[in-house]
């Protein structure tokens, strides 16, 4: 008997993991995928938002304007990379009436630090944006972080207390007993108090197996392009263009880890596998890009990818209660990655109305990223490199990770290429894996004990080799 | 009269062969290819080999002592994915195996 | 007090370093140390010289400098083997991090953070693949789908196969090779597209590696787009000539669609010394032949070595 079933472990349902794992509670966590961060949230851009695009009076406005301001301290506690470099939306000279709402609209959700700037400051500040761009809409409490990063860190602080994950497990079946939900997946049937439903794209599927009736999710599918790291940053805040009804529009994020990403589209699809990459939508990019100023050399591109937001007609997140134990999250798109932790606390309050909730004596609040060689200081480089000489092999040659790191992101659960990639970089750079993916496996081969042609690049029949 | 293209260097040079007379070809290897290729069109095989270590499994390259008919290739084949040797080869090192490579000698090509 | 330890090797001085121990920063460092020159550096990421030649079980080697057909890995045994008696000093698993001001050179390897400084700087790192990425093929991103060098590392040094059922998309020299190499392992290999009209690779590799085995090469042919959830499932392609598209099923693209001079580490390197480093081998451009690195590596050698000890 459970106290908690989340389904779903994507950053949503991490962070919840994470806001709960502090209380004395008995919690399980039900992915299908082999590791978290494996279904909407591998594809995220990582900007931690302001939260003016979303609408004063919205849950979606509320929710990331607090998960904004938690980020300062999270990221401390939980060793992730967050820097708020800024965001500028930018507008020509006729439309500078749309910033003076937005700001008005920032004013009324209560985020601090905005300002409207002119060419003048642009010119000084971004100079490769175009002149065209006469003014912008600087929201400086924006940031980005490294979503991987921050899903795994919720997913390991949880881990460490004592939240049960299940990977690799497909929800079958819900139903209410009494006062009670047994939860049947494709291993095992488990009964608990709470279910607490943030599965993502499949999130009206799982309110369906509850008998809720639930907003039908419309996958909105946007493609992005990374620029190699010699391209360095383009710009130095993360610059939107006006939003428009569905989107955010197609911006330039300066990344974490000083490149470039530009993008996303949003194309509404009806399959919620279908991750295709198209000609259309890259040169589509390339053009929206022109606009803002910055003109993309194809041959800098090192890698075009897809994700689906599982957005809603209803346009914001809908979070509720909606049976006794029974919490549902649905359409818990973009602004989702900056909301995450401000959910968690939501949650939370849900369900204390509920359970008396008390902090565990053993709580371990704080955690530590896997160490970065490459961004390290020389003498820490070598006080690590003498405890541990496997941090002295460089694996990936591109991004510089070496066995060290790699080991310890397989010590800290990753079982697939992409669970390396993600928590590494390893394989991210420019040769995509061709000098470095069989010295992985070699690893994962030696550490994990299972032969090369068990390992697969994320789960399911992805294998390498045969 | 047969075309051929020589393989035995870079230079590609296209051969007619003429009963036993060779043009176009533009040294003596080339000549002695083409009469070859015509009859029986030999090729070295490259393969790699099973070392078994006792703390750990390595792949040996290895090549054919001799060049052997493009039509044996796959018995050829199939017997160097059979054998393993239990001892770190030398360079150049010979591995004969009656049992399991009949008459194909091997050459041990790195270590 | 006792200086750091990277402060005290920052006065390893060298006449000159080479970083990459492949075919080119070997002949460079041989020829350079048969010349006369001493203090001479030569550092190697993986643990063994030789670079990519080691993963080369094929023949097509040495005939001009060797005067004698070898497999790559012969090549490189051979080669590596005239460094031995030499006052050369190699540095293997070590991995070059950057290159800054007054020609230090900084690496990383299991001892920690090294600086050295040299007279001269030879940057012989070779080149690596273009990949599936960098062409932007539409599509889904599945496993399965491998650059021909990679599938060259997992079967030769591995003896992993990628796939039973494979499309090579590129008709460069390595895919040819691999064509080959799959087939006598036991998989299928279907086509090889080829967008261009005429073979990019030697026609030696075509005869020996394609026409032998009866494995088809379509010219004028175009790879559109990749299918498949987890593992490749097929491509739909296209014939150029008469503008037909297809679909085939496969569980395996490999990529052979050219080489690129991996000479990143200048990018990152002050401009100021950029000047006086010189590029060898592949990382220069990219090489038909070994023999020819080879003997354009020991030219440079010989020029350096004469350079510095006047």
């Amino acid at each position: 008997m459970k106290d908690i079933i989340i389904i779903g472990g994507g950053i949503i349902g991490t962070a919840i993991a994470q806001a709960l794992c502090k209380y004395e509670l008995d919690i399980l966590l039900i992915e299908k995928e082999c590791e978290c961060s494996f279904g909407v949230s591998k594809s995220n851009s990582g900007i931690i938002h302001t939260g003016f695009q979303s609408k004063y009076g919205s849950l979606s406005a509320t929710l990331a304007a607090r998960g904004n301001q938690l980020y300062t301290d999270l990221s401390i506690d939980l060793d992730f990379p967050f820097r708020r470099i800024g965001e500028l939306i930018v507008a020509h000279i006729d439309e500078k009436q749309q910033l003076e709402d937005l700001y008005k609209n920032g004013s009324l959700i209560g985020i601090s630090e905005m300002k409207i700037v002119d060419r003048e400051w642009l010119a000084i500040h971004e100079p490769n944006l175009s002149e065209t761009i006469s003014f912008a809409l600087l929201g400086s409490t924006a940031g980005i972080t490294n979503p991987y990063e921050a899903c795994y860190a919720f997913f390991e602080n949880a881990k460490a207390n004592n939240v049960q994950f299940n990977l690799s497990e497909t929800v079958e079946n819900i139903s209410q007993l009494n006062e009670r939900w047994e939860i049947r997946t494709n291993m095992s049937t488990y009964q608990t108090n709470f279910v607490i439903n943030c599965a993502g794209l499949f999130a009206d599927k799982v309110s369906q197996l509850a008998d809720i009736e639930c907003e039908t999710i419309f996958p909105r599918k946007g493609e992005e392009l990374l620029l190699d790291r010699h391209v360095g940053e383009l710009c130095k805040h993360i610059i939107f263009p006006l939003p428009k009804p569905n989107t955010k529009g197609i911006l330039i994020i300066p990344t974490i880890d000083h490149t470039t990403m530009i993008g996303p589209t949003a194309e509404v699809i009806d399959d919620k596998e279908d991750l295709r990459t198209t000609t259309a939508s890259k040169d589509h990019i390339i053009n929206s890009i022109k606009d803002l100023g910055p003109v993309i050399d194809p041959a800098t591109i090192i890698t075009a990818f897809s994700g689906l937001r599982p957005a809603t007609k209803l346009g914001d997140f809908y979070i509720n209660e909606d049976r006794k134990g029974f919490i549902n999250l649905i359409g818990i798109q973009s602004p989702g990655l900056t909301a995450a932790p401000a959910i968690g606390e939501f949650v939370t309050s849900i369900i204390s109305k509920n359970i008396k909730l008390t902090i565990k004596k053993t709580y371990i609040s704080k955690r530590k990223s896997i160490p970065k060689i490459r961004d390290m200081s020389v003498s820490a480089k070598n006080t690590l490199i003498k405890k541990d000489s496997d941090f002295g092999t460089i694996i990936c040659r591109c991004e510089e990770v070496t066995k060290g790191e790699i080991l310890e992101a397989i010590r800290r659960g990753a079982k697939t290429l992409d669970g390396i990639k993600f928590r590494t970089r390893c394989q991210m750079g420019r040769c995509h894996g061709s000098f470095c993916t069989m010295k992985i496996m070699d690893i994962m081969h030696e550490e994990l004990g299972i032969p090369y042609n068990e390992i697969t690049k994320r789960g399911h029949d992805s294998y390498v080799t045969i | 009269m047969t075309t051929v293209i020589c393989i035995i260097c870079p230079n590609s040079c296209e051969c007619v062969v003429n009963d036993n007379t060779v043009s176009g070809a533009k040294c003596k290897r080339g000549v002695s290819f083409s009469l070859q290729e015509v009859s029986l069109p030999l090729r070295t095989v490259t393969s790699t080999i099973c070392c078994q270590l006792i703390d750990k499994r390595l792949r040996i390259p290895v090549k054919t002592k001799s060049s052997v008919p493009i039509k044996d290739i796959p018995h050829i084949m199939k017997r160097i994915k059979q054998l393993v040797i239990y001892h770190k080869p030398e360079l150049g090192e010979l591995i004969i195996n009656k049992d399991i490579l009949m008459d194909t000698i091997l050459i041990i090509t790195g270590t | 007090m006792k200086l750091p330890k990277e402060v005290m090797i920052a006065m390893s001085q060298y006449n000159l370093i080479i970083i990459g121990g492949g075919p080119a920063g070997m002949a460079t460092a041989y020829s350079a140390s048969q010349s006369g020159l001493n203090k001479i550096l030569l550092i190697e990421r993986l643990p063994k010289l030789g670079g990519i030649l080691n993963q080369c079980i094929h023949e097509g080697f040495g005939l001009h400098y060797f005067k004698k057909e070898l497999t790559g890995t012969e090549y490189s045994a051979k080669y590596s083997a005239l460094l031995e008696g030499t006052s050369i000093e190699i540095l293997t698993s070590s991995f070059v991090t950057g290159i800054s001001d007054n020609n230090n050179v900084t690496y990383i390897n299991s001892n920690g953070i090294s600086t050295v400084s040299g007279r001269k700087i030879v940057l012989a790192t070779g080149c690596r693949e273009r990949t599936r990425e960098m062409l932007t093929i539409p599509g889904t991103r599945p496993s399965g789908i491998y650059t021909a060098g990679l599938s060259q590392e997992m079967i030769n040094i591995y003896g992993q196969l990628p796939g039973k059922r494979v499309v090579i998309v590129g008709s460069g020299d390595i895919g040819l090779i691999m064509a080959r190499r799959l087939t006598l392992e036991g998989s299928a290999v279907i086509f090889l597209l080829e967008v261009r009209p005429t073979l990019a690779g030697l026609i030696r590799n075509k005869i020996q590696c394609l026409d032998d085995f009866n494995i088809p090469l379509l010219c004028n042919h175009e790879l559109l787009e990749v299918y498949g959830k987890n593992r490749v499932s097929g491509i739909r392609y296209r014939d150029n000539t008469s503008h037909q598209e297809h679909y085939i099923d496969c569980d395996t693209l490999l990529f052979s669609v050219g080489l690129i001079p991996e000479n990143d580490l200048l990018k990152a390197t002050p401009s100021s010394i950029c000047n006086g480093i010189r590029l060898i081998g592949n990382a220069e451009y990219v090489h038909g032949l070994v023999d020819e690195a080879t003997k354009e590596a020991e030219k440079l050698g010989k020029e350096i070595a004469k350079e510095l000890i006047l």
